[in-house]
């Protein structure tokens, strides 16, 4: 069967990138890049197309209401229908508050549930560590990725008997862009290790991955000791 | 099919400074446009040539005139939607809108330059802080590109094509169609507010405070004229004027809601012979007078065209420039580059080049365009007499005033930028460089501001 087109939410982002060419399969295909007009976005659909994909941008913003998603998506569905999505959104650098909650947790989760509605194949979820160990410096951030995650788990269990499949990615820091001029901690990778891992879990059905494995297991440890014992960027 | 055959044509752009004797062709049906595509190894897509410089006009091969293209297609009376052929004119626009009660979000200081050429260039109006420019308001366009195929770009599918080819001076296809979303208004009027300033310091300051209440309104309008003249502690004086929609409870009762506007003067002047009648010293005398004249005055009520479209009541202008024409320099500084302005006029005062016309307004946000002119800041525009400059080098200084300052000069209305600085003034130019490319592989689209800035990848 020929695959129908490829989502990419976040369509500049370094491991988004990297998941979608993981998974994309071989050229010719249409893929679907979506973001805030940038350099990086248009710069990644050349990528895409240079190797042969028929690459279309689309304009997509974190703030877009439940019937502005829905008529987008009705949009970029038209021709054919979406069967791969890799949600790719997220901003460490948002200007308030509220604006961080909404970029990272409360626009991804209603793109979930529409694209769930819509019976899409596969669904990837880019979630972080920080959605299941918030912290105090990015709050913001924990929390709206706290919220899509949460919906992510939610709508996997909701469908888990029908075609529809969600995964969800929780890497600890990836060295990024996004992520430059920071100090490294450990256990820290690269969007390539997150991708080759995406497509094993994939491969393997499973719900949530961690990138790397062992963050999982540390996470947890983590959660069980007291925060005022820990040093203050691990609060 | 007589209409679509070549025809040979000696065209200019507005200011008069370029001319080119060259084959133009003025296809009526898709049919014969495809045709042309095919056919012709160059073209340059042309409008209403209400570009000043060589935009319009070609490098190499024909030009495509788009002005038989002009019809409406549809007007959605309901939603504002208008879906319009490219080659009509923003003044058949609002003739048909304004009575009912629509207006375009965006115009320019003229109403005759066609759709197509505003979207190609991006255009913007006295009211950019809040209302952004004229791609912000396309839902749709269809290019031709140059194999042949109609394709419809949006924000929404192939935005980097469609970002491309809004400010992308024609060069990525041919606009034929593009959906505009229109505004709501009470009543064709705006109600002005004049300020009189006394220094550059004194009217940035006036310019400043409107364009914090235009951020918060699209449809307040703000434009300066400076007094070209004015030297020492007066450089920079001039007339702050800000305009706002009227209402109807702001008209007397016996005035229409809509005007019977009718802007006048369709007929092209000629270039007036010799040196026309722009001198420093009818630039000195026109603009004394007007400082003098120009009271500080509160609400005033104007026919909203007559507001916004101050150019299209001095048809002759260019002509008054005599043969050589007339350049308009515009560029846009960024907020913290105000000192630019104050050096430019001051650079063109000591140089012997007070300008005729000085006009300055404020623009907001920037739009995803690579090669759009508005980024956030302010722009200025000086017309100077095209024989006052006697070496095609002489506004250099300028250019890299702006360009280190962070700023970039007006594409739609350029004749004598250094192309050296077009990339660090239009620091994405890359990224358009590459959609350009794909759009047309084969390097059909052309334009004497193309091959003199070296714009083309």
């Amino acid at each position: 069967m020929t695959p129908g087109s490829a989502l990419l939410v976040g369509g500049s982002s370094e491991i988004g990138m990297a998941v979608l060419l993981r998974l994309l399969g071989p050229a010719p295909r249409r893929v679907v890049l979506a973001g805030r007009p940038s350099d990086e976005l248009w710069r990644n659909a050349e990528r895409l197309r240079t190797v042969g994909y028929s690459v279309s941008t689309t304009e997509y913003d974190a703030g877009l209401t439940v019937e502005e998603i829905d008529g987008r998506l009705d949009h970029l569905a038209a021709e054919d229908p979406l069967d791969l999505v890799i949600v790719a959104v997220g901003s460490l650098a948002s200007k308030s508050f509220a604006e961080g909650v909404v970029v990272n947790g409360l626009g991804v989760s209603l793109l979930l549930r529409a694209l769930v509605h819509r019976g899409t194949e596969q669904i990837v979820l880019l979630s972080s560590a920080a959605a299941v160990r918030p912290r105090q410096a990015i709050a913001a951030y924990s929390l709206g990725k706290q919220l899509a995650d949460s919906t992510a788990r939610l709508l996997a269990r909701q469908t888990a008997e029908t075609g529809v499949r969600v995964l969800v990615v929780r890497p600890g820091f990836v060295s990024t862009r996004m992520t430059a001029g920071l100090p490294v901690p450990a256990l820290s990778t690269s969007p390539e290790h997150v991708a080759r891992r995406v497509a094993s879990a994939v491969d393997g059905r499973r719900t949530v991955v961690w990138v790397p494995w062992i963050l999982g297991i540390a996470v947890r440890v983590l959660n069980l000791v007291p925060r005022r014992l820990l040093p203050v960027d691990l609060r | 099919m007589m209409l679509d055959a070549p025809r040979t044509q000696d065209l200019a752009g507005w200011g008069r400074t370029v001319h080119r004797t060259t084959q133009v062709r003025r296809p009526t049906f898709d049919t014969a446009l495809v045709e042309a595509v095919l056919a012709e190894p160059k073209i340059t897509v042309r409008g209403a040539g209400r570009s000043y410089g060589d935009a319009a006009l070609p490098g190499a091969g024909i030009v495509l005139d788009m002005t038989c293209r002009d019809r409406i297609v549809s007007f959605d009376e309901g939603t504002g939607v208008l879906v319009v052929e490219a080659g009509a004119l923003l003044k058949d626009v609002i003739d048909l809108t304004l009575p009912s009660g629509w207006k375009l979000p965006v115009v320019p200081g003229t109403e005759r330059v066609t759709v197509g050429g505003a979207i190609a260039s991006d255009v913007h109006g006295k009211n950019h802080p809040g209302a952004g420019s004229f791609g912000q308001h396309v839902h749709w366009l269809a290019l031709l590109r140059s194999d042949a195929a109609i394709v419809q770009l949006s924000a929404g599918l192939d935005a980097d094509a469609f970002w491309a080819t809004v400010g992308g001076m024609g060069l990525t296809g041919v606009i034929l169609r593009a959906a505009l979303q229109l505004e709501r208004v009470d009543t064709g009027w705006v109600i002005r507010n004049r300020r009189r300033t006394r220094s550059l310091d004194e009217t940035l300051e006036a310019m400043r405070a409107i364009s914090v209440r235009q951020e918060l309104d699209p449809d307040r309008h703000a434009i300066a004229w400076l007094d070209g003249h004015a030297h020492g502690r007066t450089l920079g004086r001039g007339i702050v004027d800000e305009f706002y929609g009227a209402s109807t409870l702001d008209l007397p009762t016996a005035v229409p809601p809509f005007p019977e506007t009718r802007i006048t003067g369709t007929r092209r002047r000629r270039s007036l012979p010799g040196p026309g009648i722009v001198s420093r010293a009818t630039i000195a005398a026109a603009s004394t007078a007007r400082w003098h004249a120009g009271r500080s005055m509160n609400s005033q009520v104007l026919p909203l065209r007559t507001a916004l479209s101050p150019l299209d009541r001095v048809e002759a202008w260019p002509a008054a420039f005599g043969r050589r024409g007339l350049v308009q320099y515009q560029f846009a500084v960024p907020p913290e580059g105000s000192g630019v302005l104050r050096e430019v006029l001051v650079y063109l005062g000591t140089h012997g080049m007070t300008p005729a016309l000085t006009t300055l307004k404020n623009l907001g946000f920037g739009t995803a365009g690579p090669l759009s002119f508005s980024i956030p800041g302010w722009t200025l525009a000086v017309d100077l007499p095209a024989r006052w400059l006697h070496r095609l080098d002489a506004l250099r200084p300028l250019d890299k005033l702006v360009a280190s300052a962070g700023g970039r000069v007006y594409l739609a209305k350029d004749s004598v930028t250094d192309p050296e600085l077009v990339p660090r003034m239009y620091p994405r130019i890359w990224s358009w460089q590459h959609t350009q490319q794909r759009l047309d592989p084969i390097g059909r689209w052309t334009s004497g501001l193309a091959e003199r800035l070296g714009l083309l990848p």
